[in-house]
């Protein structure tokens, strides 16, 4: 009876992300890419592959996941890939045509409401065969059509169906200083963020501009390519859950992570920070700095490792963090870290409740040869995420105001009789951040 | 007169020199004897009666008037009195040696004993050459007119007795001091007495000392040969450096101890630990482990004879061979065979709670029936549960002779107890191993465990609050939040505090406390030729270092209850308060269903109150209770300790202020 999660992936990039996460936690599980066990390893019996694997007939691990694209190109990518036969096909959508959403939320949003059925077939199907679920796991991007809409879409549905399970988002946020691609990326980013705030209880907000930057940082490339930013993700993410996959003392389930991290329901919005991106994280990744428990803790903090651009105030501060820290840290070490933090004043907190750094520590796969001795992942919820949403909606704001590009969004029906799904959508981002500017304030239980 | 006692080993030596000088003086003297006067009686019928009196024997002339004097005859002149001192000390001696030498007493003594025997068995021989010489003259004599005066001719005369008898007297001068010293004494005691001779600045005392100490220490030799290459205890008398506690003595750790005052002097400490150890392990791996048959191979194979004056290095040598391959052997046993490390590991997994999948798991199965009163739970309930958790989480991959060690039960309960209070974990060792995991280890253990047990419980509830009231917010809650959208808030953030301290306890508990004490651990017990003792000691200090920072006790006497007081409460007001959360959420699902129903009844604003009176009077207690902690930990000497104040207050939320130490509840 393991705490059982099911990922979803939507949308082109979501499913580009889970893909490097699938492949990721095969490497880390000892698994060969058709999901059984690699007979060339010794068997370890430290991890847990129930939480994210369940086993089929003929004994090999199949991801609890659901793979959804309205368009068929990275799916089939997929199933042309050496991982092809560890995916359920029972578990896999893809749209026929290539039109897809077209970048439009509220097509992939009305495509999810045609889908409906065929859906949450899946959904429950895959829920029915977990002993005791503990939640979701989205992967998208808010940007365009798929992830954004259809994403939008089944977090509704999700919270409607499973009130109590716990929903937790890896979402893929816009490179906002950069011109886009897609023009409509403000329109499809404020209606995502609506559901993201409305349905989700944690989401780890991963943005495209950061994640360059980052990828470019320690691959010395100019502009790294998708595959390259999406190995980042999927090394966040398994690293975010490697506490679950490798129980330890604390921390074994999703409920005692975003617990600690997440006191008030609406600012669920958490950045993470890794480091260091190493050879074995990311090919061709730079040589190793020497890597203590102290410098890692230091690192994670620093804004440029970050893997979300936001722009802090004198006023912004952690409402919590969670360093979860993988390798052979002692505990004296972390001990003196947070010591060494508090005293320069690394990082500081809300005013109007306790909170700190706590920190996870967790056991490395043994399958994974990893030249660095620590390795540190930062999940943190700090105020100065509402100035990415507050991008977002001057972005919204200013192309709202010329009512530009609306038309292929009258075309749905959620738009037919109005836009008041646009007005109601910009009070919800509002209103988010005056909640985290409030949260920034002693007064902000009065 | 009791010759005897009037000797110490100072006057001894004066007595020696005055003696040897007057040896000369008094030869002299026989020459001028022939010219005397006859004397009352004559000395002929005193030297018939003298091999007598060196045997102890009464005779005419000189009866013994006691046990240790004997009667002079008073017509004598001075000078043959003072000559008759001489020649009837050693009777006197030798008589009250008789009554020593057939005294009952342990080995050690009765080695003595002999050896004082055949010391007195050599002055008899001397006594009797002396009765032929004074036969001889006496049968020669008869005939010459001194004889008839009562004088010898001169061959044989008192004196010459004096002079025959000053090398055996000052023999038996010296064992009746060492008699007289040692009487009572017995076994390492007696070695250690007489061994205070070997140093003494006579060589002849020194010489003999050594001798007799040859056998006197062969008893205790052989002790240590039999402790040392069998493990068996042999000492009827309790005369030897180890003790051995009577049957009743539980606790193995303390079967066997060791007898200061019998250790021999000229065996260095360190070598009385190496001897006392082997024997132990031995013992150990033939009564507890079932190897006797590595003893009985161990003995065959390295068995030799010790002896007093061996060499010292020889000694050592092969009580150094026999107790590095007696621990090797040992240590080998119950790290492969026992698998000593693999239980110590299992207990950290399952009484320390280690092994989070599986308490979490356990913890979740059995939530709902805890929570009812202890006399509604069963035994049975609780196993196959036990069982539904290992089986679900990694626990399953532990091995059997693991596994079954690992029970689920209840304590002792009293009326109005709940399950929570009385559920306990119990990992069970077989001997050899409870040796090691003694009761004492297991007592802490299971404090550490209930301890850890309850933390585990209010952070799971705390948990389960927070779940609900968060994914709540994505609907029900977040509905009626016009009318207690603040209570929420002001409640999830007190459930956020409460967490925070839960997690920050856990994570020092767990990893500052016990996973420290446990690579301490690790360390000791690799340390080579670890012994025994040394093994339950250092098992024995982890368990004391984690009790003490785990704020269940205190070095400091006192101080105790106000940490696990504190802790108490904290923890009680953690549960008021998830209590109250619930009532909170069932009010709000029902104000929900009221406005989906349309009733129009009003909500019930009483009941809101006093769920807001409830959460805001915990709330505030759980702070005081905080600062009272803070405060106390603040003062701490120990580092780990104050750093969990450190922690627990990382941002400076709460105020710590030295008025707030508590030193009482």
């Amino acid at each position: 009876m393991p705490r059982e999660i099911i990922t979803l992936q939507a949308g082109q990039c979501g499913n580009q992300i889970g893909a490097k996460f699938w492949e990721q936690l095969c490497l880390e599980h000892g698994l060969s890419p058709d999901g059984t066990l690699r007979d060339d390893l010794p068997t370890n019996a430290s991890d847990r592959k129930d939480v994210f694997f369940y086993q089929s007939d003929d004994t090999r691990y199949i991801p609890r996941a659901l793979l959804i694209d309205l368009e068929p190109r990275v799916i089939s990518g997929i199933l042309n890939s050496p991982y092809a036969r560890m995916y359920n096909p029972e578990n896999i959508y893809s749209g026929g045509d290539g039109s897809g959403a077209g970048n439009i939320w509220a097509s992939g949003y009305h495509a999810g409401e045609q889908l409906t059925d065929e859906l949450m077939d899946m959904l429950d199907r895959e829920a029915d065969g977990s002993d005791s679920l503990e939640g979701f796991m989205l992967m998208h991007s808010i940007a365009g059509g798929t992830g954004s809409g259809l994403g939008s879409f089944l977090l509704e549905r999700l919270s409607d169906r499973y009130p109590k399970k716990v929903m937790q988002t890896y979402s893929v946020f816009p490179a906002t200083s950069q011109v886009s691609e897609v023009v409509v990326q403000p329109y499809n980013s404020l209606l995502a963020l609506k559901r993201l705030t409305q349905h989700a209880d944690a989401v780890t907000v991963l943005d495209n501009a950061a994640l360059s930057r980052l990828a470019a940082d320690s691959l010395r490339v100019q502009s790294p390519t998708f595959d390259q930013t999406n190995q980042l993700v999927a090394t966040v993410m398994s690293s975010s859950t490697t506490t679950l996959r490798y129980p330890g003392y604390m921390h074994n389930d999703l409920v005692s992570i975003l617990a600690s991290l997440v006191p008030t329901p609406r600012c669920h919005y958490l950045m993470t920070a890794y480091t260091p991106f190493t050879a074995d994280s990311v090919d061709q990744a730079k040589s190793v700095r020497k890597t203590t428990v102290l410098d890692v803790m230091r690192r994670l903090l620093q804004p440029k490792n970050r893997m979300v651009s936001t722009q802090q105030s004198a006023d912004s501060c952690f409402i919590s963090i969670l360093n979860i820290i993988q390798g052979e840290a002692d505990p004296t070490d972390v001990h003196k870290s947070l010591l060494r933090i508090r005293e320069r004043g690394l990082a500081s907190f809300i005013p109007w409740g306790p909170a700190s750094i706590q920190v996870a520590l967790s056991k490395k796969s043994p399958y994974l040869q990893s030249s660095n001795r620590v390795s540190g992942l930062m999940l943190a919820n700090h105020t100065s995420i509402a100035s990415l949403f507050k991008r977002i909606l001057d972005q919204y704001d200013r192309l709202r105001k010329r009512n530009a590009f609306l038309e292929p969004y009258r075309k749905q029906p959620m738009f037919a009789e109005g836009l008041e799904e646009f007005d109601d959508a910009r009070e919800v981002v509002a209103d988010l951040i005056n909640e985290y500017r409030l949260a920034e304030t002693v007064d902000y239980l009065a | 007169m009791d010759v005897a006692s009037r000797w110490t080993p100072d006057s001894t030596v004066d007595a020696l020199a005055t003696s040897v000088s007057s040896v000369s003086l008094q030869t002299q003297g026989d020459i001028l004897a022939s010219n005397r006067a006859p004397t009352d009686p004559p000395e002929t019928k005193i030297l018939r009666d003298i091999p007598s009196t060196l045997q102890g024997l009464n005779s005419a002339t000189l009866p013994f008037s006691s046990q240790a004097s004997i009667t002079l005859p008073t017509t004598l002149p001075l000078p043959s009195i003072s000559v008759l001192h001489s020649v009837v000390e050693p009777a006197l001696i030798y008589k009250s040696l008789l009554q020593f030498v057939d005294s009952p007493s342990g080995l050690t003594g009765q080695a003595f004993r002999r050896v004082v025997d055949a010391e007195m068995r050599g002055y008899l021989t001397l006594v009797t050459r002396i009765d032929e010489e004074i036969r001889k003259e006496l049968q020669h004599e008869k005939t010459s007119p001194e004889w008839k005066q009562g004088w010898t001719s001169g061959g044989v005369t008192l004196k010459k007795c004096v002079y025959w008898l000053r090398e055996p007297t000052m023999v038996l001068r010296l064992i009746a001091d060492m008699v007289s010293k040692c009487a009572d004494l017995n076994g390492g005691e007696l070695i250690n007495e007489l061994y205070q001779y070997t140093s003494h600045g006579d060589p002849f005392i020194s010489d003999f000392a050594n001798r007799i100490l040859q056998d006197v220490c062969r008893p205790f030799y052989e002790f240590v040969q039999q402790w040392i290459y069998t493990g068996d205890f042999r000492d009827p008398y309790a005369e030897f450096f180890i003790r051995k506690a009577g049957p009743q003595e539980e606790n193995w750790g303390s079967k066997y101890s060791l007898e200061s005052k019998h250790v021999p002097a000229f065996i260095d400490e360190d070598l009385v630990q190496k001897i006392f150890q082997t024997g132990k392990s031995l013992n150990f791996l033939r009564a507890s482990c079932g190897d006797g048959e590595w003893v009985d191979q161990h003995g065959a194979s390295l068995s030799r004879q010790f002896s007093y004056g061996e060499e010292a290095k020889d000694l050592e040598g092969a009580i150094d061979v026999a107790y590095k391959a007696t621990l090797r052997h040992l240590m080998s046993l119950l790290t492969s065979k026992f698998q000593l490390h693999d239980h110590i590991l299992a207990l950290k997994n399952y009484i320390l709670l280690g092994q989070g999948d599986f308490v979490a798991m356990l913890i979740e199965l059995l939530a709902p029936s805890l929570g009812r009163p202890a006399n509604t739970l069963y035994r049975h309930h609780l196993t196959s549960t036990l069982e539904t958790a290992i089986r679900g989480s990694n626990a399953q991959y532990s091995r059997p002779e693991v596994l079954r060690n690992l029970d689920a039960r209840m304590l002792e309960f009293v009326h109005g107890e709940i399950g929570w209070d009385v559920f306990t974990l119990e990992y069970r060792v077989e001997a050899p191993l409870d040796v090691i995991i003694n009761p004492y280890a297991t007592r802490q253990y299971l404090k550490i465990f209930n301890f850890l047990w309850r933390v585990k419980h209010v952070g799971f509830v705390l948990n389960v609050t927070w779940a609900k009231s968060i994914t709540g917010a994505r609907g029900v809650l977040g509905d009626v939040g016009d009318l207690v959208g603040q209570d929420w808030k002001l409640a999830r953030a007190c459930c956020g505090e409460m967490l925070h301290f839960i997690c920050q306890l856990e994570y020092y508990v767990l990893y500052e406390v016990i996973e420290s004490s446990w690579s301490e651990l690790q360390t000791e017990l690799k340390r080579e030729d670890l012994t025994l003792d040394q093994l339950i000691e250092v098992h024995k200090k982890y368990l004391e270092n984690i009790t003490r920072k785990a704020l269940l006790a205190s070095s400091r006497q006192g101080k105790e209850d106000v940490y696990r007081g504190l802790l108490h409460e904290i923890l009680k007001t953690m549960l008021a308060f998830s209590d109250a959360m619930e009532t909170l959420y069932a009010f709000s699902v029902e104000e929900y269903t009221r406005r989906q129903t349309g009733e129009q009844d009003q909500a019930d604003e009483a009941l809101l109150s006093s769920i807001r009176t409830t959460m805001k009077t915990l709330k505030s207690e759980f702070q005081t209770l905080v600062g009272k902690l803070l405060a106390n930990l603040a003062y701490q000497s120990d580092m780990e300790m104050r750093f969990l104040g450190v922690r627990l207050n990382y941002n400076e939320y709460y105020a710590v202020s030295r008025k707030n130490r508590t030193t009482e509840m």
